[in-house]
């Protein structure tokens, strides 16, 4: 086996693994009802109503609307996509830094300079791809998400 | 050219250094700016500990009682980032002297030492005015 069909394996070998994480994780959140069931913090949720895990609009109890605003794995999605908004900003501000990091301790070294540089643009280009995406998405979803 | 880029960046930079010095303050405008206005604790040499900025209990230990409130343990970990290259900085800034000053006038070593100052300098400022840039591009977009 080649060098190239090996990467290939490799890459879809953490494709498959995260794939699985991400579905065990979400089926963690929306099948919260017997965890949520039991324990100190016990929640008991109507019979109209979904038990979530991660608490939406401060509520764990979520009423099974038929609308597309009300559907429980709507806003499910939109709080994960709010949560991970703010980590855009973090882990942008975290790369600049990194970057500016980089260059002071360049000491006059050419490539050292162009390593921290290249670091700070891929971190504003990817500011740039989320802000691309927030435009796609809010065309996409009728009435737009995160308001 | 690249003189007069220093130049701007520096100019540019000490601008920004007064609107926003810590990423606390860039998140004013954020809907963690409740929560975020409360970034209390004490202080080892200037870094805050992970907990500064999560909201307390009755007895003052941290809670963590919505997802949202996990960036918050992020906010204490740039500003102690920020501060570690500010730190970083003022050494090279020196080290850069020493060089200058043991350079006996060789045009060579006077060149590197001004480069490893000047270097210093520039990566400060991109560190500090990091959180300004970020918030921009956020806000523009």
């Amino acid at each position: 086996m080649n060098s190239i069909s090996q990467n290939k394996m490799k890459n879809f070998k953490s494709l498959v693994a995260g794939g699985l994480l991400a579905a065990a994780m979400l089926t963690q959140f929306i099948t919260a009802h017997a965890v949520l069931a039991q324990g100190p913090n016990r929640v008991v949720c109507g019979d109209n109503q979904v038990a979530v895990a991660i608490p939406i609009n401060g509520q764990n109890c979520i009423d099974k609307g038929t609308t597309l605003e009300t559907n429980p794995i709507f806003l499910l999605l939109t709080t994960i996509l709010k949560f991970l908004s703010v980590g855009v900003g973090v882990a942008a501000v975290g790369g600049i830094v990194y970057g500016g990091y980089l260059y002071l301790t360049a000491r006059g070294n050419s490539s050292k300079t162009t390593q921290g540089v290249i670091t700070i643009i891929n971190s504003l280009v990817g500011v740039l791809l989320y802000a691309l995406m927030f435009a796609i998405i809010n065309f996409l979803v009728p009435g737009g998400v995160l308001q | 050219m690249r003189r007069k880029l220093s130049i701007l960046v520096v100019v540019m930079g000490l601008g920004l250094l007064v609107n926003a010095s810590s990423p606390v303050g860039a998140y004013a405008a954020s809907p963690l700016s409740h929560v975020a206005a409360t970034c209390t604790g004490s202080s080892f040499f200037g870094f805050p500990p992970w907990y500064a900025c999560l909201p307390r209990d009755s007895q003052g230990g941290p809670v963590l009682s919505k997802l949202e409130d996990f960036w918050l343990i992020a906010f204490p970990l740039l500003e102690t980032a920020i501060k570690i290259a500010g730190y970083t900085a003022v050494g090279f800034v020196i080290w850069g002297g020493i060089k200058l000053t043991k350079s006996q006038g060789d045009p060579g070593q006077i060149s590197g030492a001004r480069d490893t100052i000047r270097d210093a300098i520039i990566g400060l400022v991109i560190c500090l005015s990091s959180v300004a840039i970020v918030q921009f591009l956020a806000s523009r977009l």
